[in-house]
C-alpha cells in the first residue's frame, strides 16, 4: 500500500525531478545517473515522511539535496551578458518550445544554488519556504533573486 | 508570456530514463552513487583491517620477544587504536540518505566536513603510522633472517639502511596518498565549496 501511494505521488510530481534534473545534468549519463539518485534517496526516507509539508515540497528538498551533493561534472557559471543562439526544435508551438528552451537555457548559465533559488520562485514557493529549504534567511532570497532575475532578463532580452 | 508562465509550461517529455524508475523493484536494485555512502563503506572497510592487523601485531609482540621490535609493536598499537575509534566513530557520522529536517546549506557543509575529516584521517595514517610501520617492518626482517639481532642493528649500515628506507617511503607514501585523495574527492570539493560560498554570499 505504501509502495503504491509513493508511486502515484512520485508520479504526479515527476515534473519536479524532470525539470531539476534537467537544470543540473551535464550529460545524458549524469542525467540517468541523477534520476535514480532522486529516486532511490525519496525511497529511502519515504518511511520518514510524516505528511508535515507537501509531498511535492518533500520531493523539492530531496531533489536539491540529492543533486547538489552527488559528484557531477562542473557546470559553467560564468556571467556573460547574452546567451549563444540555441537552434529552433521541431514540434509544437515552435515560438513557445523556443522561449521555453530559451529559459531553460539562460537558467542553466546560472549559479548551481542559484538555480535552486529560481527554480522554487517560479513554481511559486515563497521567500520564506525557498529560505527554509536552502538554509538561508529570507532577506537574503530577496537579495539573491532580485540579482538573479536582472541576469534573467539581461539573458532574456 | 512572462518567465513564470513558461516555466509553468514545462512540460516532463516522455524520458524512457525517468519512466523506467517508476517501479519500486527497479529503484531497489539500484545502487547509489553517493559519496558519503562509499566514504562509510570504506570507513568500515578500514576499521576491520585495522582490528586484524591490530590483532596480527600483539600476535608478533609475544611471538618476537626482541624489545626493540615489542616497543615498535607497542607504539604502533597505541597509535591505531585512537584511528580505529575515529574511524568508527565517523562512520557513525554520517547518515545516508540525507536527513530531511537539514536545509541544503547544512547538507552540503556537512559533506565537506566529513569528507575532509576522512581525507585528514589518512594524512595523519601517512604522517604517524607509515613511518613507525616501516621501522616496525624493518625490525621484523631483521628478526626472521635468523641473525643476533643486536649484531645486526649495532652496525651503522644498518641504522642507515633504516633511515634511508624511512625518509624515502615516508613522503612517498604521504603524497600518494594526498594525490589518491586529490584524485577521488579535488574537484568535488571544490563544487561544495563553491556553492556553499554562493549560497552564503550576497
Amino acid at each position: 500500500m505504501s509502495e503504491k501511494i509513493f508511486l502515484e505521488q512520485i508520479r504526479s510530481s515527476q515534473g519536479i525531478i524532470y525539470k531539476l534534473v534537467n537544470l543540473y545534468a551535464n550529460t545524458g549519463e549524469e542525467k540517468k545517473d541523477l534520476y535514480q539518485e532522486v529516486l532511490l534517496h525519496a525511497w529511502k526516507a519515504w518511511p520518514a515522511f510524516r505528511g508535515e509539508s507537501q509531498f511535492s515540497t518533500w520531493l523539492y528538498r530531496i531533489c536539491l539535496n540529492t543533486i547538489l551533493t552527488q559528484k557531477r561534472k562542473p557546470s559553467r557559471v560564468d556571467y556573460r551578458e547574452t546567451l549563444p543562439d540555441i537552434p529552433h526544435q521541431p514540434g509544437n508551438p515552435i515560438e513557445i518550445n523556443h522561449e521555453i528552451q530559451h529559459l531553460q537555457h539562460a537558467i542553466r548559465q546560472l549559479a548551481e544554488t542559484d538555480r535552486a533559488i529560481i527554480s522554487m520562485h517560479l513554481d511559486g514557493y515563497e521567500n520564506p519556504e525557498i529560505a527554509a529549504t536552502l538554509g538561508i534567511t529570507s532577506n537574503h532570497v530577496a537579495v539573491k533573486l532580485h540579482r538573479i532575475k536582472q541576469q534573467l532578463a539581461n539573458f532574456l532580452k | 508570456m512572462n518567465i513564470q508562465e513558461q516555466w509553468k509550461n514545462i512540460q516532463p517529455a516522455p524520458d524512457d530514463d525517468l519512466l523506467s524508475l517508476m517501479d519500486i523493484s527497479a529503484i531497489n536494485k539500484l545502487s547509489s552513487k553517493d559519496p558519503l555512502k562509499k566514504i562509510k563503506r570504506n570507513l568500515l572497510c578500514n576499521s576491520r583491517w585495522a582490528i586484524v592487523i591490530t590483532m596480527g601485531c600483539i600476535w608478533l609482540f609475544f611471538r618476537f620477544p626482541v624489545w626493540q621490535l615489542q616497543w615498535c609493536i607497542g607504539l604502533l598499537v597505541l597509535l591505531t587504536l585512537p584511528i580505529v575509534v575515529i574511524t568508527l566513530s565517523l562512520y557513525l557520522k554520517i547518515r545516508v540518505p540525507h536527513p530531511l529536517s537539514s536545509p541544503l546549506l547544512q547538507e552540503l557543509e556537512r559533506y565537506e566536513r566529513i569528507i575532509r575529516q576522512w581525507i585528514n584521517l589518512h594524512t595523519y595514517l601517512g604522517l604517524i603510522i607509515y613511518p613507525v610501520s616501516i621501522a616496525g617492518g624493518f625490525l621484523l626482517g631483521t628478526v626472521l633472517t635468523g641473525k643476533p639481532f643486536e649484531a645486526v642493528m649495532s652496525k651503522p649500515s644498518t641504522i642507515i639502511i633504516l633511515i634511508s628506507t624511512i625518509a624515502v617511503l615516508m613522503p612517498l607514501c604521504y603524497f600518494m596518498d594526498k594525490w589518491m585523495m586529490h584524485k577521488s574527492f579535488g574537484r568535488y570539493l571544490a563544487i561544495l565549496k563553491q556553492n556553499i560560498e554562493h549560497l552564503k554570499s550576497e
